[in-house]
């Protein structure tokens, strides 16, 4: 069941969008509910600590005039306490620094008030399809998780396991590097504790953990590994064998 | 020096006719009158100045110089120009300097009599015999020496009036002080030196002291010039800045007030369309509809040049202007979020600016061909972090793999450097931390930088 928040300080919206949330519900028969509708950012908070709700889905107007609170700072503090929350802002196009918020808030969607109430209504239920669809890839398999989460100093962020290519320590103390198809990312951490984390990536360095299931050739003279995207990385001479060991035994599964 | 009255007086008339001409050459107004008018008004000078010497005694003599020389020069010129001060400092650093010069060459022939008197065995000047032609020489030396250096010093004199020239009046007032002050520990130097039979290492002494700080003086004229120029252009700089920025103050606070408008417009117009559907009179919302395509609410497409404002440290709004300006001329959609108050207003950001530069370059370079082409700065603080954040659109997936090898760009050969060196500068510093992604038609590259813990 997933739980939808909706904040708006004002009330003839808010009702709005209450309406419009509980008609697609019931009509696309989701699995899901309007938990709370207020006009205060901070009753909001109050019950996501108390309900400890993970998962939510929270439709927030960015400009909240009559609190302290803004729709922004909300959203960091929702995040703090439900680090899963998919967050969508109701906004008008004159709110500049959407940029800058996705770049912190990580946000689901945007919807504008400015583009009339058949588009508001469109938007929403798109968001509320898109939010639960997520939560489903969300749920981890047994064994291993589907994803790799770490802070990387602004909030917590994920990223998919077949994705990452592998670690390596950066050249300053305790960062890492995070080597994937679509990304290059440098976070605080240790390898010892993500090698851990993740059982199927191999140590083929004193600072390199590979992914081996992303390996595509190994190249013996000059000790590197070659991945699907072109990237390469260097393999310790003592552990190639082993290394290819790995994957014979790991592709003799599949 | 005991010398023969007479003999004295002629000197004197020599030394006198050399100064005021001296002046006159330095002002250039030799040039302007005849040889015969110029040496009817220096006659009258120099009987002036003789008159008042015999009259009053010595002691004021250079009073009556100077007095003479300004009569001339008002009785050629017309005395109204002396209300002039630019014209007024001119004649005075024409006195100053002229004084100085007769100085040096009397100076300098009373030290080749002395030479002499030397060379004949005899001890002090005050026993030397004086002949006319020694006389005719004494003048002829003088006058040589004074013309000599009155040529060297009109080179020097036309420096210094071209500065004055240029910096006003109370660069000029300045300097004049200075050399005021100077010329007149001179006048008194000499004067007693004068009077007092000094022995010659005294004269050695006190030449070689006036002259060291002339050469100081001088120094430490041109260098103040020079500052008070670099000054001049500071000031004139901080003008236009101050100016432009109560401009650029205007237009945001006018910006602002249209932006809120149109927010709380727009949120009343929804709360209205809801209410007009509750209604359920379908001509009324119809109506409405009508109304609202009639007025046809466009959104401000450039907003940027608002917020610059908002950052405040000179440098870096310096670089992501110019980027802005680059990608304005090549039609690229340029958005910039900035959090208000988020630097310090005098740190250089040496490290920040480089790599900032590079995001840039490497945005509008990726986007220049692409039509609709969008790059979006975000500067802002998270956690305790400063955030530059540059995104770009993009027309092919990016490699991550040769992201950072030199040459490598989906531009072209021979370009890519710039990440390479990003990461170099990220790698170096333990407060840096860079991340580079791709998310669906984009590619964000950010710059996290740690801020420092300052207390209070």
């Amino acid at each position: 069941m997933v739980n939808i928040f909706l904040c708006d300080d004002e009330q003839v919206l808010l009702e709005s969008y209450g309406e419009i949330a509980t008609q697609h519900i019931q009509a696309a028969n989701l699995d899901a509910k309007v938990r709370l509708k207020t006009r205060n950012g901070y009753d909001l908070l109050i019950l996501l600590q108390e309900s400890k709700t993970q998962g939510g889905v929270y439709f927030l107007d960015i400009d909240l005039a009559n609190d302290d609170i803004d729709g922004i700072e909300l959203a960091l503090k929702i995040r703090e306490l439900d680090p899963y929350a998919q967050i969508a802002f109701i906004s008008t196009h004159d709110e500049l620094l959407m940029e800058t918020i996705q770049r912190r808030v990580n946000v689901l969607n945007f919807i504008f008030k400015d583009s009339g109430l058949d588009q508001v209504r469109q938007e929403i239920q798109a968001t509320i399809d898109d939010a639960l669809k997520l939560r489903e890839q969300q749920v981890p398999t047994e064994d291993e998780p589907a994803y790799f989460e770490y802070n990387n100093g602004l909030m917590f962020e994920r990223v998919a396991l077949d994705d990452i290519n592998y670690f390596e320590t950066a050249h300053k103390t305790r960062h890492v590097f995070l080597h994937s198809d679509s990304s290059l990312i440098e976070f605080p951490g240790r390898i010892v504790a993500i090698q851990e984390q993740l059982p199927h990536f191999y140590r083929v360095h004193k600072s390199i953990l590979v992914n081996l299931d992303k390996i595509v050739r190994i190249d013996k003279e000059t000790h590197q590994i070659i991945f699907d995207n072109g990237d390469t990385c260097d393999v310790a001479y003592r552990k190639i064998d082993q290394l290819i060991k790995l994957i014979q035994r790991s592709s003799a599964k599949k | 020096m005991t010398m023969p009255l007479l003999m004295q007086v002629v000197i004197n008339l020599s030394t006198f006719s050399s100064f005021l001409i001296l002046i006159l050459f330095l002002i250039g107004a030799l040039k302007q009158e005849n040889p015969k008018n110029i040496i009817i008004k220096v006659v009258f000078g120099i009987i002036f100045v003789q008159g008042m010497d015999l009259i009053v005694g010595d002691f004021l003599e250079e009073l009556w110089l100077i007095l003479a020389a300004i009569g001339i020069f008002g009785w050629m010129n017309g005395f109204d120009k002396l209300s002039h001060l630019k014209t007024n400092y001119e004649l005075l650093i024409a006195i100053f300097l002229s004084y100085l010069i007769v100085m040096f060459s009397s100076v300098m022939t009373t030290l080749g009599l002395i030479g002499y008197t030397r060379l004949n065995g005899i001890n002090k000047l005050a026993q030397l015999h004086f002949t006319w032609i020694m006389v005719g020489l004494i003048m002829l030396s003088q006058l040589m020496i004074a013309a000599g250096s009155g040529i060297l010093v009109k080179r020097l004199y036309q420096i210094i009036k071209a500065y004055i020239v240029s910096n006003g009046i109370r660069v000029a007032g300045l300097i004049l002080t200075g050399f005021t002050l100077f010329v007149g520990a001179v006048i008194v130097l000499f004067d007693e030196f004068k009077r007092a039979n000094l022995p010659a290492q005294y004269l050695y002494l006190v030449l070689g002291i006036v002259l060291i700080l002339m050469i100081l003086i001088i120094i430490g004229m041109l260098l103040y010039t020079k500052a008070a120029i670099q000054q001049n252009k500071v000031n004139l700089e901080q003008e236009n800045q101050r100016s432009l920025t109560l401009y650029i103050d205007q237009l945001e606070r006018n910006y602002q007030e249209v932006r809120k408008f149109r927010h709380d417009i727009a949120n009343a117009l929804l709360a209205l369309e809801v209410m007009i559907n509750e209604r359920g009179d379908s001509v009324l919302v119809q109506d409405y509809h009508a109304l609202l395509t009639h007025y046809n609410f466009d959104t401000i497409q450039d907003q940027a040049i608002g917020r610059f404002q908002d950052i405040n440290n000179a440098y870096i709004k310096g670089i992501i202007f110019s980027k802005y300006i680059e990608a304005h001329n090549k039609r690229i959609s340029f958005n910039l979020e900035v959090q208000p108050a988020l630097f310090k207003q005098h740190r250089q950001y040496f490290d920040e600016l480089r790599i900032l530069g590079i995001f840039l370059d490497n945005a509008i370079e990726a986007v220049a061909q692409v039509p609709e082409g969008q790059i979006s700065v975000s500067l802002f603080e998270q956690n305790n972090k400063t955030v530059y954040s540059v995104k770009n659109t993009i027309t092919e997936p990016v490699e991550f793999g040769k992201i950072y090898q030199s040459g490598y760009s989906t531009k072209g050969t021979n370009r890519g450097i710039g990440l390479a060196t990003a990461k170099e500068i990220t790698d170096a510093r333990q407060d840096f931390h860079l991340i580079l992604k791709q998310d669906g038609d984009y590619f964000v590259a950010m710059l996290v930088v740690e801020m420092e813990e300052t207390h209070g």
